[in-house]
């Protein structure tokens, strides 16, 4: 058996990737707070049936168990993860969030047949290594697929959902 | 004319789900969960019929790339790269797809045989179920999942209470009161399941492939003679069967999939090998990828048996299916049996229909899905992407469920990252409303006391199964992690 990798707090992304799991237990146990303190205001009993909180509170007290659980296991260093991110593998997943976000506030006031093409250019831009696609001549040839990629799938979209389907796209 | 639109229906979700499968990184839940938008439009027979082609194709299609590549297209072709790459190495790519695709159609053919004779006396079983029985089943099925599914029991009792909490969202059924809508009109119904699965299977899964994106074509082995001979096909036969066998009982088992059921069928095949041949698997034995594909492909009529009888998927894509059901009007269980008996025949009659066509698509068209694989991965990420949003927004033209996608694919990508499956969070969405009305109607007649559970033959053997289930694994779990500790410990003292 491989002895798992152990992280020295070097930097930042190493750093987050350690403690992950702990951030991950303090939100779940928060939640778990949350949802007690919310359910313990509903009623438990109600015209004579069990009313709603009872579900929520069961929920919410295991939720809080098992979180202190995962905490305590996290900081003993018993607790795995699954494969831990490089710096620029997470810079993709980052790029792939943040281009999404923009897009999906940007849908209702541009639109989706504008806008749609010059996100599909965006997430490629951002997913394509720039350094190893050294050659001008190569450059070119990613820019005119990634525009002709963004015009095919807004014109798929739109012809299935909207033209096929009738759904009224943003 | 009917027929011939199901058909071709059909045929769209093989093919779909076969070049989804082959890519890696694509799996059949993503597949399945970015369509099931598409089906709402649709009848429910061809809706269920496309899915589960899909689902179909794509367990094939994961052998493609194992083979052809050395890299498993999906999780569950794993065993069959053991000896489907070292046969594509020795030039033997296209037979070595054939046998996939024979060994696939057998396990599926098999389990689809025990699917359509244990499903309607198996519906009828759920008679004897009352409430505490329901809840005491939504209960076994989650926690099978969570056994199975979760490199962490702990983590995994933590999603399925986050998923059981998201299924509180919105208006109480028995007594009328909002929960957790924070006085938005958007939850008043309930968490939108759909953007929400999107965003966990769909999404999440999106941002993890992205960071393992490969930024140059991958060559595949060249497909030269494409069917295998005689002596090939005998002895796949056998091994088919028993694949199919062992696939459809560990699919029927909630939370396992076609990875466990692909694993266990070589193993027993290469046990069941005589010396001689026994040394031959690994080096490209043909025997070996029959194993590993009729296991997989056996869990597909396997894993449909516990969610058509009582409601409880088999695993992520059946969870996907149930809520493609249930936007159908369809309910699982004895009901449907026998107020739909024509549209559950017809479903099954839809999957043998997927299973030959998978077989024909598998062997004829091997060397243009050779060609497929080599498509650019930073090509793929934004028409999943594109999809995703557009599947989100389509069910209720609203950007909130959008915004609801985007938050449960960046939450799912968080968890999976820390070792959170996200499986027993879908399921605990899905079974949420079911074990709660039924945990609160049970109490409602046992006046508050708990014992109903526990009194009750059914139910309680169910909740024992549940118990030793979890137990078993936990403690299985802690010995794993307790050992992985030493190793560290002592690599790092030396």
């Amino acid at each position: 058996m491989p002895p798992p990798v152990r992280y020295q707090a070097g930097n930042g992304v190493e750093w987050v990737a350690i403690h992950s799991d702990l951030f991950t237990a303090i939100s779940t146990l928060a939640l778990g707070l949350m949802i007690s303190l919310h359910a313990s205001k509903m009623p438990r009993w109600h015209a004579g049936i069990p009313g709603p909180a009872v579900f929520p509170l069961i929920i919410g007290v295991a939720l809080i168990l098992l979180s202190v659980a995962n905490i305590v296991l996290s900081l003993r260093g018993r607790s795995v993860s699954r494969g831990k991110s490089s710096a620029k593998e997470l810079l993709k997943a980052l790029w792939i969030a943040g281009v999404s976000l923009g897009y999906s506030l940007l849908l209702k006031p541009i639109g989706f047949v504008v806008l749609t093409p010059v996100y599909v250019c965006c997430l490629v831009a951002g997913l394509v290594d720039w350094v190893t696609v050294r050659q001008e001549k190569a450059q070119v040839r990613v820019v005119v697929e990634m525009i002709l990629l963004g015009g095919a799938v807004t014109a798929a979209v739109v012809l299935v959902f909207a033209k096929v389907f009738l759904v009224s796209l943003p | 004319m009917y027929y011939l639109q199901l058909l071709i229906t059909i045929a769209i979700g093989v093919l779909g789900g076969i070049f989804v499968g082959s890519i890696p990184g694509l799996t059949a839940t993503m597949a399945i969960a970015l369509l099931v938008p598409m089906t709402f439009y649709m009848e429910a027979v061809n809706a269920i019929a496309l899915l589960m082609a899909i689902y179909i194709g794509a367990m094939f299609g994961g052998s493609i790339s194992a083979i052809l590549l050395g890299i498993p297209g999906t999780p569950a072709a794993t065993a069959t790269r053991i000896d489907g790459f070292p046969m594509s190495k020795k030039g033997r790519a296209g037979e070595a797809i054939s046998i996939a695709a024979m060994a696939s159609f057998i396990g599926g053919l098999v389990s689809l045989l025990v699917l359509s004779t244990v499903a309607r006396p198996l519906a009828k079983l759920s008679l004897n179920f009352q409430s505490p029985e329901y809840f005491a089943l939504a209960v076994t099925g989650l926690t099978l999942c969570i056994s199975l599914s979760s490199e962490n029991v702990l983590k995994g009792l933590v999603t399925a209470s986050l998923g059981l909490f998201l299924a509180t969202i919105g208006l109480d059924e028995l007594v009328g009161l909002e929960r957790f809508t924070f006085g938005r009109l958007d939850l008043f119904d309930g968490l939108p399941f759909i953007p929400a699965m999107i965003g966990f299977f769909g999404f999440a899964e999106l941002l993890i492939q992205a960071e393992q994106i490969l930024d140059q074509r991958r060559v595949a082995q060249e497909i030269t003679r494409v069917l295998p001979g005689l002596k090939d096909f005998r002895a796949i036969l056998r091994t088919s069967i028993r694949g199919g066998l062992i696939g459809t009982v560990v699919g029927a088992i909630p939370g396992t999939g076609g990875n466990i059921a692909a694993f266990l069928s070589y193993d027993i095949t290469r046990r069941l090998a005589k010396d001689q041949g026994r040394d031959k698997f690994g080096e490209g034995h043909p025997q070996g990828v029959a194993a590993a594909e009729s296991g997989n492909s056996g869990v597909t009529g396997g894993a449909v048996i516990p969610l058509f009888t009582f409601g409880i998927p088999g695993d992520s894509v059946t969870a996907v299916l149930l809520g493609s059901l249930l936007i159908h009007g369809l309910r699982p269980g004895r009901a449907l049996f026998e107020q739909q008996s024509t549209l559950v025949s017809l479903i099954f009659a839809s999957m043998l229909a997927s299973n030959v066509l998978m077989l024909f698509g598998g062997i004829f068209l091997s060397r243009f899905y050779a060609k497929v694989l080599s498509l650019r991965d930073h090509y793929l990420v934004p028409i999943i992407a594109v999809l995703s949003f557009v599947g989100a927004y389509s069910i209720r033209s609203s950007l909130f469920d959008v915004g609801l996608m985007l938050g449960c694919g960046v939450t799912g990508y968080v968890l999976t990252k820390t070792g959170y499956s996200t499986v027993p969070l879908v399921l605990g969405i899905i079974l949420g409303p079911t074990a709660e009305m039924n945990f609160r109607r049970s109490l409602l007649v046992s006046g508050g006391s708990l014992t109903i559970f526990f009194t009750r033959p059914i139910s309680l053997v169910l909740l024992i199964v549940a118990m030793a289930f979890l137990a078993s694994s936990l403690i299985q779990k802690t010995r794993d992690s307790s050992k992985r500790s030493k190793v560290r410990d002592q690599a790092e003292a030396a």
